[in-house]
């Protein structure tokens, strides 16, 4: 079947349990790929401008999901150096960031036989890590959320608790997801289009970026935190496995 | 979607058994649906794991024959096949929820893309294979059993 097609059955299930407006999750395609337009490192073939009805016309791969909701593979690499304050201080680094909250959960209601597929456990790690970092989600400044399907961007924002389950849709339709806007979300092109050439550690680097202030013409205003997350894997009859949480702050 | 769904009875299926799962398909054989059950919590689960996921205890499984009667949980509509499957799409894979409560992905026949629904009623469909086992499918279930 296939990562589309498990995601297929995730979108269905959602739809037939809250409804959903497909013409949403093209906005956020469309506000993803204007952000590839805007980072010169995105894969180059991805630096297309798209609307809400390429989205909506681009040809299905796993019904519902369309060509324009999956990631692409790319070749590329991403890094980041890891070190103590005082190594960076000695190494003359005045742009450092901090990871100040950070939580994962593995095997999300894993005792249970049954369960809610539009429900992960970024539920509970999501609260975990904003808890460690003292923060509410309201105070979250932008956000890169692990973006291998643009349905998993609309469960995050139900999961972590912008919004209430169900209301994922809404929440998209009140707010703009620009880099300028109200929510700045992926805002280097996410996986889906600057490339997955190194999992998610596109959207790490990107919020270290945006936090150093050194993401050029797409630099968000806000640059007090950021929140990244991951995904991993989808389990038979149930959510992804492994989700991953992570709370930055410019030093 | 008015294109009518194909069925994938002809890609050719090698499937590996593990120890664990040996009595599912030893059932199969005689096209029974015979899955897990945890007698201290009085669950079933599926797919076959070593334990009970209830209780993390090997002791507390046995096999319970059902009917592989369900209702549509999901589904999808495969247009780019993996490639085992490439060639056949469009064809659908549902995930039901048999009438004991636990979810069963596999392919879906008999059936065209207009009446695919969450919720829709559906039956087994066995699908014979080379080794003597069947793969179980599902197919709409129209009428009173």
């Amino acid at each position: 079947m296939g990562p589309p097609g498990a995601f297929g059955l995730l979108s269905r299930r959602y739809e037939a349990q809250y409804g959903l407006d497909y013409r949403m999750l093209g906005k956020l395609a469309v506000t993803q790929r204007n952000h590839a337009l805007l980072n010169e490192n995105a894969c180059e073939k991805l630096r297309v401008p798209i609307t809400i009805d390429d989205y909506m016309n681009s040809r299905m791969i796993a019904d519902p999901i369309r060509l324009l909701d999956c990631v692409m593979r790319a070749d590329g690499a991403a890094g980041l150096m890891m070190m103590s304050r005082k190594r960076a201080k000695q190494k003359g680094l005045s742009k450092t960031v901090i990871p100040i909250g950070y939580a994962e959960l593995t095997n999300f209601k894993g005792g249970e036989n049954l369960v809610d597929v539009t429900k992960s456990g970024h539920e509970i790690c999501g609260k975990k890590a904003l808890d460690a970092a003292g923060l509410t989600i309201k105070d979250i400044a932008s956000f890169h959320p692990y973006d291998d399907f643009i349905i998993a961007i609309l469960l995050q924002f139900e999961a972590f608790g912008f919004c209430k389950a169900g209301a994922g849709v809404q929440f998209i339709r009140d707010h703009d997801f620009s880099y300028n806007g109200d929510l700045p979300l992926n805002t280097g092109g996410g996986q889906i289009s600057a490339g997955q050439a190194a999992c998610s550690s596109h959207n790490l680097v990107e919020a270290v970026r945006q936090l150093q202030g050194e993401a050029g013409k797409r630099q968000v205003k806000d640059t007090s935190n950021a929140l990244v997350t991951g995904i991993g894997w989808i389990n038979y009859g149930r959510n992804w496995g492994s989700s991953a949480a992570l709370v930055l702050v410019p030093e | 979607m008015s294109k009518a769904l194909n069925d994938t009875l002809g890609v050719k299926r090698a499937i590996k058994h593990f120890d664990f799962s040996e009595p599912y398909w030893e059932g199969t054989k005689q096209k029974k649906l015979v899955i897990q059950y945890c007698k201290a919590t009085g669950k079933y689960q599926h797919f076959p794991r070593p334990v009970s996921i209830f209780t993390g205890r090997r002791r507390d499984i046995e096999w319970r024959e059902v009917s592989g009667k369900g209702v549509v949980f999901s589904y999808t509509v495969a247009q780019r096949g993996t490639p085992a499957f490439r060639g056949l799409e469009p064809y659908a894979v549902v995930s039901v929820t048999l009438d004991v409560g636990v979810n069963f992905i596999a392919n879906i026949v008999n059936c065209t893309a207009a009446e695919l629904k969450v919720g829709m009623k559906v039956k087994p469909y066995w699908h014979p294979l080379d080794d003597g086992t069947h793969l179980l499918m599902f197919q709409p279930d129209n009428g009173p059993a």
